[in-house]
């Protein structure tokens, strides 16, 4: 488009194709060139592809549903805006879980893991059923799976309760693990801690355990009950700061995987209550 | 140029903001703008282009904000006006707000919905039902064309007309009542002989005395208990028989409907549209049931559609996609291999999910309250096919009903004190509860929880008010007799009982 000034000045006769006339038609084309490039630019805004408008991503995402990573880039959002319908269209699978909760820390490409458990008829547990995206991984592309069990073999290795169905909790839970180590150490665990000189309740920010603040992990439940299966629960977010724990290849227990007593904070050995849980990860409650 | 912010695409440019561009430029091009004389042709094109640009610019400004759903659906755009005055306008014109968008128009919205989230907006319908005509005299009436024949609600005023072309017989007349008495709450009427009815007809009562629902001839559906007795329907039994009055005549029924489209103080309830129009001798009316329409879907409900549809196309729908397929299910339930209907669009859902089976559980209601046993089970039907998750469980279920006497006290000027504002103030109370969310509101800060805010139910009084330009000068509502809030469970849905608010005008100096 060569713009409406140029139309004019093509058009105009030689006597006015110079002076004041001429510039006085240039006034004039001038703005009507900003108008046509407001409604240019007025499209364009609606394309999170152009960050021409920056401030119009936050419109974008208020349509599509979709949160702005901590510190997410503007070219960044604007690529997870244009695939938002895509994702859609996968929602509820635990690959769009962790899709959505990674474009939360996007910026740090942690590693993440969802794990689920399956049961027996009788409510035994039977399989444990990990969905992994490594540190920097693509997460168009969908997760690794690892069935620990299945048919023949009865090998679940996250027990986080001993609970299951026949005692009302169904294999509808899940658990959201999101790895910070270093190279990708996106929340770090200092130094709130309970008991910590000068820490009490009501100090809420950062959080308890760790320097974010606790609108981090209300954001992250929003995220999962927004992109979670209709009827499932994400029984607990946690942060691990080992990238040793809670691993799909190891055996339940074993210090490395959740032994059947994680229900609780604490549990009673040799007479004496010990915590129940990992120290170097951190418990957040889920959602439903 | 460089990228606009926002708030530059979405705003224009005033005539005078664009004449001091325009003059700006001039300057910059050394053109001899100090010597312009007001009236000189350079000031008076700029002058006149200064406002077309101004106007092209507060188009192109609203088209912009069409472009995404909460601009779309609440942005506004001032337009300048040649005497000083400015305009402001709404980017897509409402038209569940009176006066906004009376043809209901398509908006930007509209376009955006559409295009963009394959999701249409609701549209108003009419009031409808079955009207029974009874026909004392020896003469047949008609026929009538379709909208010629009215009847109306004295209550309300609101009118209605025959759908089909009508033509009223001499109703057959039946047998004498012998006796009316109680039956499990229900009117139970004797008669004099066999009466020859079976269970489902429709009969017409006339001259029965001392019984207040009969006081009028009224139509209803009967279940035959014996040979000389039967029960109405619907009814519920008061007061004392006098002997020896009453007979049982069948009428002719017809499709009629409201002569304005929407709900609003056109839907009735059973035994109120009985008054003629058309006024015949010996021929009298009743509405057997309840005659309800649709409001037009308002902006906000379109907008809030279109995000919850992004979700309902998963395999795996999370929670959200339930509520949509619900919102949508009266466009979806003809769709199913079995087609079904809902005769009400469900407008309003809350969702629940059972921690203990994951189960989940939609409560849910219409613009008038709880939906028919009917439209639930094509509800189901629907979520079933449209939503439901491999291994998930779901119901719907209709919400409970807390009835809400609601009596406004509008204190105004005489020339105000009109009928026509009597029925604005009914339908803006109609309009409130017919949106009302199920459970109520719930403050985030805690102020309150699960309630109908009296001071909203107020508020949108007011806004009725002030959109009709009508000149209160002082309201005050009590609601089921309190000036407090409603309490609500969290799966029940305030309703206006009687379904129309009483009104009380008081004239005060202006």
């Amino acid at each position: 488009m060569s713009g409406i000034w140029n139309m004019a000045q093509a058009l105009l006769p030689a006597w006015a194709q110079d002076g004041n006339f001429s510039r006085y038609m240039f006034t004039l084309g001038l703005a009507h060139d900003a108008i046509l490039e407001k409604a240019v630019q007025g499209a364009d805004a609606s394309n999170p592809l152009e960050t021409q408008t920056p401030t119009s991503l936050a419109l974008s995402a208020l349509d599509l549903l979709l949160t702005r990573g901590l510190t997410e880039s503007d070219a960044s959002f604007g690529k997870r805006l244009a695939r938002a319908l895509d994702d859609w269209a996968l929602a509820g699978l635990d690959w769009m879980v962790l899709r959505q909760a990674l474009g939360l820390v996007l910026a740090f490409t942690p590693m993440a893991r969802t794990v689920k458990d399956v049961y027996t008829a009788a409510g035994s547990l039977d399989t444990s059923i990990w969905s992994t995206f490594v540190a920097s991984a693509d997460t168009t592309q969908s997760p690794a799976r690892v069935f620990t069990g299945g048919a023949t073999s009865h090998a679940a290795n996250f027990d986080w309760d001993s609970l299951s169905p026949t005692t009302n909790w169904g294999s509808f839970r899940y658990w959201l693990i999101l790895y910070a180590v270093s190279g990708n150490q996106w929340v770090n665990p200092a130094p709130y801690k309970w008991g910590a000189a000068g820490v009490t309740w009501g100090n809420w920010n950062p959080s308890w355990g760790t320097d974010q603040p606790p609108q981090t992990w209300s954001t992250l439940q929003s995220i999962l009950k927004l992109w979670q299966r209709g009827g499932s629960w994400c029984r607990q977010i946690i942060v691990s700061f080992d990238a040793t724990l809670f691993d799909p290849t190891q055996a339940v227990g074993g210090a490395v995987n959740p032994d059947g007593t994680f229900g609780r904070w604490s549990k009673v050995v040799s007479g004496q209550y010990v915590p129940a849980r990992f120290a170097s990860a951190v418990y957040c409650d889920g959602i439903y | 140029m460089p990228g606009l912010t926002t708030d530059q695409l979405f705003q224009p440019q005033s005539p005078d903001e664009w004449a001091a561009t325009l003059l700006a430029n001039a300057v910059v091009l050394n053109l001899p703008t100090t010597s312009w004389r007001d009236g000189d042709p350079e000031k008076t094109i700029f002058a006149v282009e200064s406002f077309a640009f101004s106007y092209e610019d507060s188009v192109q400004s609203a088209v912009n904000q069409g472009n995404f759903l909460d601009f779309a659906a609440s942005g506004t755009v001032p337009f300048y006006n040649v005497d000083g005055t400015t305009t402001i306008a709404p980017v897509s014109p409402d038209p569940s707000i009176a006066g906004q968008n009376p043809t209901s128009a398509t908006t930007l919205l509209d376009t955006l919905a559409n295009g963009k989230y394959n999701c249409f907006r609701i549209a108003a319908t009419f009031a409808a039902g079955s009207e029974a005509l009874i026909n004392i005299n020896p003469t047949t009436y008609g026929p009538y064309a379709p909208g010629t024949y009215h009847v109306y609600n004295p209550t309300t005023q609101a009118s209605y007309s025959n759908v089909f072309a009508l033509t009223i017989p001499q109703s057959t007349e039946g047998v004498s009542v012998s006796n009316v008495t109680a039956s499990s709450g229900l009117i139970l009427v004797t008669t004099s002989v066999n009466h020859g009815l079976t269970t489902g007809e429709i009969v017409a009562l006339v001259g029965v005395v001392g019984i207040p629902p009969l006081t009028l001839p009224t139509a209803w559906t009967v279940t035959v208990v014996s040979s000389t007795t039967f029960t109405l329907q619907g009814s519920v039994f008061s007061g004392a028989y006098a002997g020896g009055t009453g007979v049982v005549w069948l009428p002719t029924v017809a499709a009629f409907q409201a002569d304005v489209i929407g709900a609003g103080s056109t839907s009735a309830t059973p035994h109120t549209i009985n008054g003629s129009l058309t006024s015949l001798v010996g021929v009298y009316c009743d509405n057997l049931g309840g005659f309800f329409g649709t409001n037009v879907e308002s902006n906000a409900s379109l907008a809030n559609r279109c995000r919850l549809k992004l979700q309902s196309n998963a395999p795996a729908p999370p929670v959200a996609a339930y509520i949509s397929v619900a919102l949508n299910a009266q466009q979806l339930a003809p769709l199913l291999s079995t087609p079904m209907t809902i005769a009400q669009p469900i407008t309003r859902v809350s969702l629940v999910v059972d921690p203990l089976s994951g189960g989940i559980i939609l409560y849910c209601a219409n613009a008038n309250g709880i939906p028919s046993a009917g439209d639930v089970a094509s509800l189901n039907a629907v979520i079933g096919a449209y939503a439901e998750g491999t291994g998930q469980s779901s119901i719907a279920l209709a919400c409970t009903a807390t009835n809400v006497a609601a009596v406004l006290d509008v204190y105004l000027p005489s020339a105000s004190n009109t009928a026509a504002n009597v029925v604005l103030f009914q339908q803006a109370l109609a309009t409130y509860f017919g949106v009302a969310p199920i459970g109520g509101l719930t403050d985030p800060g805690g102020a309150y929880t699960n309630v109908i805010p009296i001071d909203a139910v107020l508020g949108a009084c007011f806004a009725a008010a002030q959109a009709s330009q009508v000149p209160v000068k002082q309201m005050q509502i009590t609601l089921n007799a309190s000036f407090g809030n409603i309490s609500l469970s969290a799966e029940a849905v305030a309703v206006l009982s009687p379904a129309i608010a009483t009104i009380r005008m008081h004239t005060v100096p202006s």
